[in-house]
């Protein structure tokens, strides 16, 4: 670190009362950082990883030991954090929106469906089966989008495939780090990206934004927030003024641990999960933005999913099943996705936290909506009761992320609209 | 109402005499000469004197209805059956081309068309008996209709055969597709020939057992049966209390707590997307082997188990080929003028009886159809006759055995289950594309979407009708 400003820092920490700071930002500590340059949580990178149980990747004989064992030093882990349904699209789709799994979400959608009816139940729930969601289901993107707030969704090896690639966006000033148009399947039409290649593993049933019409069906507002990582990720991250508020992360088939055997000849699996988090993570972390005031979570989207651990269809905080679900069960074998773990790193965070709070990807969202004074969507608004004094309880609804979490400093959070 | 001027107890057995003489005189064909190989098997059962309905140790009547599977799609493998020999089978297709009768190596084939299975394409596979017609109504190069399975790829209905008893004379009850076929299990008669969204006005079994005070229940596997039984039968259904989720019927089972009469209908919305577990294509029949299963498992660990006859059985042939001509059946007045239905039955579909009430390893020759199981009910129960067949179909209970003590044995069967099954449809349809002429990938598309437009527009009228599914 340049002295200078390190200096400069130590002045200015002082200048806000806050003492203690012994591990000084960078990425060559093991800390998460240093303490948080303002009160708010600022800018907030998820990056989903697929499917390992919780055993499988945090277990004594794990294959990710930076992931395993690295990362919870340099921040939180949390140890009860479930995955909401199988197969992988469903709990993508509830991380940035709230909607449960449907019959064919929970098959990833290999056909685009655009057939939801046209209800909204009381608990914020589109009814019926289908792929598409409809511009009268909020997601996150659209909060953020009505609020002025930046977000994007970089997604690895989006538009290697070449028909994707536009020539036109690659000669424009206006943005310069995209080519690529957003990469999603015809409507009603057959997504072909449900097995990697060579040289495109980029699956859009991990790119949660794609099964909204109110990204998809704006253009150009599409192709600037759904990105290609390695177009974009590094150089936006170089300024806090280009580093998006909310960044959705989807390493591809191999690099997410999805393929053990990738397409193009590499080693996927836990290896592949532990060579990414190793290249982006220290990248991340010496972003201004992120020491400003980052939090980076990452989880799974779900569990090995392997029948004969019936663990792997657990749920937690309150999740049910609907009719719209085979057999009601959101897990398909069972209520719910299994339990995968996450780990959190911030200046908020007091690097080697634990926590056994059960979490799962509503109380995600729930936690970002927190985060950024935005209303709770679908399931995340589950249990919420106005001017509620009485703490949240794990167990029964998502609850957001708390005092054991942010175990250095809890942020504050912007005034939320009324429920 | 007393039990005894139902019409559906001993004059049943008159009447069923002179219509078996009449099959065996028009059908023969058929094979009820190529019948009874097993030792038991005889028709004399059916001449057998029930006992008294109170005293017949049958005290809960569970029926799981699946979807469009035919008889001999599904049961060609079992010895001493009725069954085509399907590996031997040769039909035409629409360009006059020999087509024969393949092993299905896949359990969802989401690459082929779901065959016809309506009332007009019915009689194109009859083609006036010949029963030759199944792939004239199929894209040509597409063999779907006439492919078929083994006991390894049913390893649940590998361990019925082998325990209880199968039936290979169990037609259903008009044919035509779902919805008319439905009504005849529920009503033992319908109004329509078609799926369109109508309101049904006739008795029910629900009414039945309400009029005797006995208690129904239905049991749905997703909100395409909870609709169905909630808008179509409205004011004929068992009540908004006893119109239960799948799940509580696990609970309900484990805990003794089975109505008189249980229809338990499986998981529907996902046919077009493959993620449904109710064998109609495109599912994964592993999944509707796995859920009738749990249903078993459900049932023989109750403490109502010895007391309970569990009845699976198929609303329809799906298009899939069978090679026994159905005979008639009387059609109501009501049905008549509604439908113009010539009373002819569906195709024969897998129907199986499960307890301790049931001959082991057993086949039932005796020709039965849904009528037969109402009849059963109304015999048991003590209610009139539904529909138009109370002395034409066979009382259900003739197949039983009431002469031996009720024989508690049911042992668990190997049934895997993974949740790779009913994954992968669309990925398969995606790279069978180049193998197909676009006319018939668009037809084979088309026959995807056209069942999910059908469940999701009931539940949406369901929905728009203000009814509320429990949560």
């Amino acid at each position: 670190m340049d002295k200078r400003f390190g200096l400069a820092l130590r002045t200015l920490l002082a200048a806000l009362g806050l003492v203690g700071l012994a591990a000084c930002g960078g990425s060559s500590g093991a800390g998460g950082g240093s303490t948080p340059q303002t009160d708010n949580v600022g800018h907030v990178f998820v990056i989903v990883m697929e499917n390992k149980s919780y055993d499988k990747t945090f277990g004594p004989d794990t294959a990710a030991p930076y992931l395993a064992t690295q990362l919870p030093k340099m921040g939180a882990l949390l140890e009860n954090y479930y995955a909401t349904g199988h197969a992988s699209l469903d709990n993508y789709i509830s991380m940035v929106s709230g909607q449960g799994p449907n019959a064919d979400t929970q098959a990833d959608c290999a056909v685009v469906f655009d057939s939801f009816l046209s209800n909204i139940d009381s608990d914020g729930q589109i009814q019926g089966l289908s792929c598409m969601y409809p511009d009268t289901v909020p997601m996150l993107a659209d909060q953020f989008r009505a609020a002025g707030i930046s977000w994007k969704g970089y997604m690895q090896d989006m538009g290697n495939d070449p028909s994707r690639y536009d020539s036109a966006l690659a000669a424009s000033d206006t943005r310069p780090q995209g080519p690529r148009t957003c990469g999603h399947a015809a409507i009603g039409g057959v997504d072909n990206t449900q097995s990697a290649t060579a040289d495109d593993q980029y699956a859009m049933r991990h790119n949660p934004f794609m099964y909204f019409h109110s990204v998809i069906d704006d253009q150009p507002y599409c192709d600037e927030h759904v990105v290609n990582l390695d177009d974009a990720f590094a150089e936006d991250l170089k300024r806090i003024d280009t580093t998006p508020a909310f960044s959705f992360i989807t390493p591809n088939l191999c690099d997410d641990g999805h393929d053990s055997s990738c397409a193009d000849g590499e080693v996927g699996g836990l290896t592949g999960i532990d060579r990414f988090l190793q290249k982006w993570i220290p990248i991340i972390m010496a972003s201004p933005a992120y020491q400003k005031d980052g939090l980076i979570i990452v989880t799974y989207d779900e569990s090995s999913n392997s029948a004969s651990n019936s663990g792997d269809m657990d749920a937690c905080c309150g999740e049910k099943g609907t009719g719209w679900q085979l057999l009601f069960k959101p897990g398909i074998l069972g209520p719910g996705g299994g339990r995968v773990g996450a780990v959190l790193i911030s200046p908020f965070i007091k690097p080697g936290t634990v926590s056994t709070l059960a979490y799962n990807h509503y109380s995600l969202l729930r936690s970002v909506e927190d985060i950024f004074g935005l209303d709770y969507l679908g399931h995340a608004k589950e249990g919420n009761t106005a001017n509620s004094v009485s703490p949240c309880e794990h167990d029964k609804q998502p609850c957001s992320f708390g005092t054991d979490i942010y175990t250095r400093q809890m942020p504050s959070f912007p005034a939320r609209p009324a429920d | 109402m007393g039990n005894n001027d139902n019409g559906a107890g001993k004059p049943v057995d008159l009447t069923r005499r002179k219509v078996l003489a009449g099959i065996a005189a028009t059908a023969g064909a058929a094979g009820l000469a190529a019948c009874g190989s097993s030792g038991d098997s005889s028709d004399d059962s059916a001449t057998q004197p029930l006992p008294e309905p109170e005293a017949s140790g049958i005290d809960h009547i569970v029926v799981v209805m699946m979807e469009n599977r035919s008889f001999d799609h599904y049961f060609s493998w079992v010895p001493g059956a009725t069954t085509a020999n399907m590996s031997k089978l040769k039909l035409l297709d629409s360009d006059g081309g020999t087509v024969s009768g393949r092993h299905l190596t896949d359990y969802q084939n989401c690459q082929l068309a779901d065959p016809d299975h309506g009332y007009d394409g019915g009689r194109t596979h009859l083609n006036g008996g010949k029963m030759d017609g199944f792939l004239l109504t199929q894209p040509v190069g597409d063999d779907f209709p006439i492919g078929f399975y083994t006991a390894d790829d049913l390893p649940f209905y590998k361990g019925v055969v082998e325990n209880f008893t199968l039936c290979d004379r169990y037609f259903t009850g008009i044919l035509g597709p779902t919805q008319p076929n439905r009504y005849y299990m529920h009503a033992g008669q319908t109004d329509k020939k078609s799926n369109d969204i109508t309101f049904f006005s006739q008795p029910t079994v629900w009414d039945g057992l309400k009029g005797v005070g006995r208690s129904g229940r239905y049991y749905y596997g997703d909100l395409a049966g909870w609709a169905l039984v909630s808008l179509e039968f409205a004011g004929h259904n068992p009540g908004v209390t006893n119109i239960r989720p799948y799940s509580q019927f696990l609970s309900d089972a484990a805990s003794g707590d089975l109505a008189d009469v249980t229809y338990i209908d499986p998981s529907m919305l996902g046919e077009g997307a493959g993620t449904s577990n109710d064998d109609h294509p495109l599912a994964d029949i592993r999944k509707g082997q796995v859920l009738l299963n749990e249903i078993y498992d459900a049932l023989r660990s109750s403490p109502a188990w010895e007391k309970t006859l569990l009845i699976i059985n198929y609303d329809e042939w799906g298009g899939f080929y069978d090679h026994v001509e159905p005979p008639f059946a009387p059609v109501t007045y009501e049905e008549y003028q509604a439908t113009g239905n010539d009373g002819r039955l569906g195709f024969r579909v897998p129907c199986m009886a499960i307890g301790p009430r049931v001959k082991r390893g057993h086949i039932a020759k005796q020709q039965i159809d849904p009528n037969s199981i109402l009849n059963m009910i109304a015999w048991r129960f003590g209610f009139a006759p539904l529909g138009a067949r109370g002395t034409t179909s066979m009382n259900f209970a003739h197949i039983l055995d009431f002469k031996s003590a009720p024989n508690l044995d049911a042992p668990a069967f190997n049934v895997p289950d993974d949740a790779s099954y009913g994954q992968s449809c669309s990925s398969q349809l995606s790279s069978a594309k180049s193998t197909m002429t676009p006319e018939r990938y668009a037809e084979v598309q088309r026959r995807h979407a056209e069942h999910i437009e059908e469940w999701q527009g009931l539940v949406q009228a369901a929905l728009d009708a203000g009814l509320v599914p429990p949560n």
